[in-house]
């Protein structure tokens, strides 16, 4: 089997909610490819971060079936759900550095938790914080941070381990142009150059992104495949 | 990074400094417990000879039992009576015995000893002083009452202290905790670092109080204040003084991060 035709995330009748309420996500289908960048677009409120919150095991789901590289996210063990994470790079909207710690060992945070050694782990995170212009920068503490360099930085850290899959939710929401161009080029670039599989919930996606990539819309807790959406329009809206 | 650091080792010195306080307090009871001990008799008047083996054999409380020697009276009646009198005397003078006990005595075990002490032939009295007895006992009865409510007082505030702090970690500690779980650390990874601030801030804060309690040792005040009430206690014993405090400190803080471990975990469960 070829790379690209691995399938790394697939959903079969999906349905997520927060405790005992009404489902967000209804009812939802579909497969994501080893290499495929995605976009999962709606309005606010739509449940695009609690779907991408689904594929890493932050939110258990209702009804269905979730496989993410090969593992189902139902009745997972504790073990099991920490070393699938460690597969996956996660960007998050708020960035979520660990206060206490610099932008290095933040950085350095997926490294350890792999095992490597401090030797290996300070010159891989030396080479990211190049890469985002933030390696003058290593020594500081988060709060000490703009907020695109803290993203920068959280991006460093979900490309330091060379994840299987990269998450992102709102990677550039209100951020400068500088900051969201390098989030960019390095959510591109690990997937043309590492076949890294990306996920990526945006309100809008950039007009100039120079990559193929595949288009889920949400609305009203109905995941919907764009394309698929397209050809329909001319027979029966089929959704997915 | 001193701030969290800092709640804990405040919250942790408060509780400490108070339980060296109220094991000074403790101290100094039972030294007053046993120099009443050590000072307290009973006197038992016999028209016979007792064997002084015997009677503390039978009797468990019995400490010492020493005959009084009845010399020194007569000595004092000697200008008073003519040599025949004091002969008479002599002879018909009864066995004197001053009773030591090796415990302080409760009213009624005092009751209690009494009555057996005056079955043993020959036993024509025996004098408690049961009056000076109570009034003291009392007193030493309120010492105690007084410390053990000042024991629970330390168990309510270090409790109140330990529940505050526990808020403080879930707020601190927990935010870390999630996110190094986002990445998949295994729980071991995410609560060693707790773990490690636990020790470090159980172990500066027991060293401050050890210090402090050396500082006041030292310094002398503290002595001559129970000088003045005759007592002689130590204020500070290095060794188990020491690792009474470290274990104490280390226990509190393991029970803060073990807690803090159990709620990250559940949140963990899939």
């Amino acid at each position: 089997m070829l790379l690209e035709e691995q399938i790394v995330i697939s959903a079969k009748n999906m349905s997520l909610s927060y405790v005992d309420g009404d489902p967000i996500i209804k009812n939802a289908s579909f497969q994501v490819r080893r290499g495929e960048f995605v976009f999962i677009t709606g309005p606010s409120g739509s449940g695009k971060s609690t779907l991408l919150k689904s594929l890493y095991g932050d939110i258990k789901l209702k009804e269905g079936e979730l496989l993410v590289t090969n593992t189902a996210l139902t009745n997972l063990k504790e073990s099991v759900l920490m070393t699938l994470r460690q597969h996956i790079g996660i960007v998050f909207q708020d960035y979520k550095l660990i206060k206490e710690w610099t932008i290095e060992k933040n950085v350095m945070l997926p490294l350890l938790i792999a095992g490597y050694s401090r030797r290996v782990c300070e010159a891989q995170v030396d080479k990211l914080l190049a890469h985002v212009d933030l390696l003058h920068r290593k020594g500081k503490f988060p709060v000490e941070l703009s907020g695109g360099e803290q993203q920068r930085a959280a991006m460093a850290r979900a490309l330091a381990h060379n994840p299987m899959m990269i998450l992102a939710d709102e990677p550039t929401g209100n951020l400068d142009r500088y900051s969201s161009n390098v989030i960019w080029d390095l959510l591109i670039g690990a997937n043309k150059q590492l076949q890294t599989t990306v996920v990526v919930v945006t309100h809008d996606i950039p007009s100039a992104i120079n990559v193929k990539y595949t288009h889920y819309t949400l609305n009203g807790g109905v995941v919907m495949n764009e394309q698929d959406r397209y050809n329909n329009n001319n027979q029966n809206g089929k959704r997915v | 990074m001193l701030r969290e650091h800092l709640s804990l080792i405040v919250a942790l010195f408060t509780i400490l400094f108070t339980l060296q306080v109220y094991f000074i307090i403790d101290r100094t009871i039972d030294i007053y417990e046993q120099t009443l001990r050590d000072n307290y008799s009973m006197v038992l008047v016999s028209k016979e000879d007792l064997k002084t083996d015997l009677v503390k054999s039978q009797f468990k409380l019995v400490e010492k039992f020493d005959p009084v020697d009845p010399q020194k009276v007569i000595e004092r009646l000697k200008d008073e009576l003519n040599k025949e009198d004091l002969g008479v005397l002599r002879e018909n003078l009864p066995k004197f015995y001053r009773v030591f006990l090796n415990i302080y005595p409760t009213p009624d075990e005092l009751k209690i000893l009494k009555i057996q002490l005056e079955k043993i032939d020959g036993v024509v009295r025996v004098e408690t002083y049961s009056k000076t007895h109570d009034q003291i006992f009392k007193l030493l009865i309120l010492f105690k009452e007084i410390s053990n409510v000042f024991l629970l007082a330390i168990f309510l505030v270090s409790a109140l202290l330990v529940i505050k702090e526990m808020r403080i970690w879930q707020f601190e500690h927990v935010e870390r905790m999630n996110i190094m779980a986002l990445f998949g650390a295994p729980l071991w990874m995410r609560s060693a670092v707790l773990f490690k601030v636990a020790v470090i801030d159980a172990f500066i804060s027991s060293v401050l109080v050890v210090v402090s309690f050396i500082i006041l040792d030292l310094n002398g005040w503290l002595h001559e204040l129970f000088s003045m009430i005759s007592i002689d206690v130590d204020i500070f014993e290095f060794f188990e003084d020491t690792v009474n405090l470290l274990s104490i400190s280390i226990l509190i803080s393991l029970v803060l991060a073990i807690v803090t471990i159990l709620q990250n975990k559940d949140k963990n469960n899939y």
